[in-house]
């Protein structure tokens, strides 16, 4: 390589990264979300379609790390995220609480029954992932799991998987839910059983189609999705105590730059463009008389718990304490 | 919370791993050393080439390649026991400590390889002679001249493989996590993870406290170094080679099984399972391109990750080599020239390259985190900029170590006839600096480029939405959701490492 020909290339490196540091622009709206990729890149054509003046960026992980991130982000002081959708709903009534969410304003939220909207407005569950129980076919019929209780039996000791709380938000949802139903003695038999809890629902679904683990606790859309790929070797099952239905948030940041576009961005995922999306994705929507996701059961057969959002806000106080819980029971 | 007692399993993981992996490196090292340098060994080339390959990987595609063979359920080797020899149940599991240490070890062992095998290159061969014409046999030859000669030298590699192990994040988090086994690193980042303020400063703390060590070992290791220039002599002549006579053939096929074994076998897996299309079921028809045609036009994120990482690698190496010739000129005007303080200057730059060196990535990366947090007008978070700053103070010391010595190799009278001659600083600097240190400047560019495009222990923590460079999104793929992707990402890199490795070399050997 010629002398110049380095110093083109060194010039052509710096202005490249010049131009991609000042790109930033004032019509960014930033979304952070814990769905899945494949469902970010359906909806990402129709949301540009739906707002073409606005650049709109996503940001994905896991649940608990979009948390995090966001956690950092307001300790840092200005926040990028504008618009935040996890599934943890614990983590908004926090924020909740501490003043960091803009009530949403569009009429579209009003569609969502009183169990599914905050009483301030300031989040509103937009769909309802749903945790049951999967076995691989491997697994004679007489010793699959029927129950969440079932796991605590010696019989599937080295056997077990589910994601981690401190991951996946259905994890630490499906977590805080057991707790309240059995307790620690649950999780303390969860590890006796030397259960793996690791990754997201993604890495579940693949540790039990690989024999891996042949048992265990995922989000059903997981093993409906892998049935329609034509990967049948897992099955999912309503568990005795029923289905624990994960309640999934959409909220605005107060302190975000554009707060007032994101209003309108939050609103549609409100949309039936929206909700079919998810539904295409195997996920139940929030808005009552919407149809069943393909291959999914109705939403009566998944046997869930009345609820209401005082109890979770109860509830969402013991969210930290939950995670401690499960890293000192199970993860240790 | 019952915190102490888990840092307390994490203290006593990451002894167990530093100690078992530079232990398993130094005595896979020093025979392989011998045996290629010292002896009629048939394709000693060869197999050079190939030890030396894992050390510009980064050691979490062995783990990657490591579970897909031997993961206790459904590991291909496994797998292979039960079918063959009708073995229930897990025959080699790899989740827990054991297999940290012996992925890092195999990891890591071309650190103390190289430089065994450099110093055996350095060494006067002539006083090995004088003992071999005084009757000695080989073995004697090389445990009473040979081993006293690189002791410092040796010392000096395991210490740096023990700073390695003890950096090390990848690994442990894919290989311990899953057996419940943390140590430093990857407690600190769940830590991180767990996303509570309380947490996020106990991180803190935590890391200042590793960061003492860091400092110890990086003045004991500059003791070492000292002393070893002393001990080695010019080279005169060619070391004369051991005849292994009849065990000729049983030691090649000893060094050249345990190479297949350690690097070829485990490589070979990860490209092979980047074509699997269904997990579990090992036949033929599992296999196809499904995966490599999902990962290179569908999967999202993957576009934007192949140029995070090239734009934030370029960069860093861009500006590391920069800073680095200008603090080589500077320690060299120090050195020849009249102002000898600027040599002193360039030495608390060295030092202060050489403790960042030494720093875990994580506990860098949880500075950076907490001057950011400290000073928002200055922050880098979200930036591509983060990773690159992360990487420039992490790599600095891979410039200085190549400029350095070769700019003073420049002889004054050059820079002396184009003062003489009208040059300005400038012209000096374009005109002779540079074209001299040419290949020093491009070898450190590469040195620093290389680890930079794989990065993950600092931009698992740095990464912000949409800088998410190959090595994290690798990472969020085999941890998160889909292994399958994962390899082919790990494959990928394997192939531009391997392109970039062949580069490098062919620039090194340049004159």
């Amino acid at each position: 390589m010629t002398f110049t020909r380095i110093k083109a290339l060194g010039f052509v490196v710096a202005a490249t990264a010049l131009l991609s540091a000042c790109k930033k622009d004032e019509q960014t709206v930033w979304i952070y979300a814990s769905y899945y990729k494949e469902v970010i890149a359906m909806h990402a054509p129709v949301l540009k379609a739906a707002f073409p003046d606005v650049k709109i960026q996503w940001y994905q992980a896991g649940s608990e790390n979009v948390s995090a991130k966001i956690q950092a982000e307001l300790t840092g002081g200005q926040p990028q995220a504008d618009i935040m959708m996890t599934s943890d709903m614990f983590f908004f009534q926090e924020l909740a609480e501490k003043g960091e969410l803009a009530p949403l304003q569009d009429p579209a939220f009003l569609k969502l029954p009183a169990e599914n909207l905050d009483p301030e407005r300031r989040f509103a569950l937009s769909r309802w992932p749903v945790m049951v129980l999967i076995h691989n076919e491997s697994v004679p019929e007489a010793e699959r799991p029927k129950s969440f209780k079932d796991l605590v039996d010696p019989r599937f000791k080295g056997k077990i998987t589910m994601p981690s709380p401190l991951e996946s938000g259905s994890a630490m949802s499906a977590a805080l839910y057991l707790k309240k139903m059995y307790g620690e003695e649950y999780f303390k038999g969860l590890r006796a059983n030397d259960m793996l809890a690791a990754g997201g629902n993604g890495a579940t679904l693949s540790r039990v189609q690989s024999g891996e683990k042949t048992v265990g606790m995922v989000l059903i859309e997981n093993v409906l999705q892998a049935m329609e790929k034509g990967q049948k070797n897992v099955r999912f099952v309503i568990p005795s105590e029923g289905a624990l239905a994960i309640g999934s948030p959409i909220a605005v940041l107060k302190r975000g730059r554009n707060a007032e576009v994101a209003q309108k961005i939050a609103a549609w995922f409100m949309s039936s463009d929206a909700q079919d999306l998810l539904i295409k994705g195997w996920i139940y929507s929030a808005i009552p008389g919407s149809p069943t996701p393909a291959g999914a059961p109705e939403w009566s057969a998944l046997k869930l718990a009345p609820w209401d959002l005082g109890t979770f806000r109860e509830w969402s106080k013991e969210r930290q304490a939950t995670k401690d819980m499960f890293q000192n029971i199970v993860l240790r | 919370m019952a915190i102490s007692e888990f840092w307390q399993d994490a203290i006593w993981n990451t002894a167990v791993v530093a100690l078992g992996v530079t232990a398993l490196a130094g005595l896979l090292a020093v025979p392989y050393a011998w045996l290629l340098e010292r002896t009629n060994l048939p394709g000693r080339r060869a197999l050079a080439a190939m030890l030396t390959f894992p050390y510009v990987l980064p050691s979490y595609l062995l783990a990657i390649a490591w579970i897909v063979l031997a993961n206790p359920a459904v590991g291909w080797l496994n797998l292979l026991a039960k079918q063959l020899f009708g073995f229930e149940g897990a025959w080699i599991d790899i989740y827990g400590l054991a297999g940290i240490v012996f992925i890092e070890g195999t990891a890591l062992f071309p650190i103390v390889f190289v430089s065994f095998r450099a110093g055996l290159q350095r060494l006067d061969p002539s006083l090995e002679d004088a003992a071999r014409m005084s009757g000695a046999g080989p073995l004697t030859v090389f445990w009473r001249v040979t081993a006293p000669l690189l002791k410092n030298t040796y010392l000096a590699a395991l210490i740096a493989v023990l700073l390695a192990s003890i950096a090390s994040f990848g690994v442990p988090a894919m290989i311990g996590a899953p057996g419940r086994r943390y140590v430093l690193t990857t407690a600190l980042y769940s830590l991180v993870k767990q996303g509570s303020e309380d947490a996020l400063f106990l991180a803190f703390e935590i890391s200042a406290a590793l960061a003492i060590f860091a400092v110890l070992f990086v003045v004991l290791s500059q003791v070492l170094t000292r002393r070893k220039a002393a001990l080695v002599g010019g080279v005169t002549s060619r070391a004369s080679l051991t005849e292994l006579g009849a065990y000729r053939w049983p030691a090649a096929c000893f060094c050249w099984g345990l190479a297949a074994l350690l690097i070829a076998l485990p490589l070979g897996a990860l490209v092979l399972s980047s074509f699997q299309v269904t997990p579990g079921a090992l036949s033929l028809e599992t296999f196809g391109l499904t995966k490599w045609v999902y990962v290179l036009t569908e999967l999202p994120g993957f576009g934007s990750a192949v140029w995070v990482s090239l734009e934030t690698a370029a960069l860093a190496a861009l500006l590391v080599v920069g800073l680095s010739l200008a603090i080589a000129i500077v320690a060299w005007t120090g050195h020849y020239g009249r102002r000898r303080r600027w040599r002193s200057l360039a030495r608390v730059a060295d030092g202060l390259a050489s403790l960042a060196y030494s720093t875990p990535g994580t506990v860098l990366a949880l500075v950076l985190i907490l001057f950011w947090t400290a000073v928002p007008t200055l922050s880098l978070a979200n930036t591509s900029f983060a990773l690159v700053v992360a990487f420039v103070v992490k790599y600095m010391l891979l410039g200085l170590k190549t400029v350095e010595p070769a700019a003073f190799l420049v002889h004054p009278s050059l820079i002396e006839a184009a003062k003489l001659s009208g040059a300005g600083p400038f012209a000096t600097l374009w005109r002779i600096w540079i074209p001299l240190l040419r290949p020093a400047l491009l070898g450190a560019g590469l040195l620093v480029f290389m680890p930079c495009l794989s990065e993950l222990t600092m931009s698992i923590l740095l990464h912000g939405p949409g800088t998410e460079n190959l090595g994290v999104l690798l990472f969020q793929l085999q941890e998160y959701a889909d292994r399958a992707s994962a390899a082919v990402i790990g494959t990928i890199l394997l192939l531009t490492l391997f392109a970039f490795n062949f580069v490098a070399g062919r620039i090194t050997r340049e004159p």
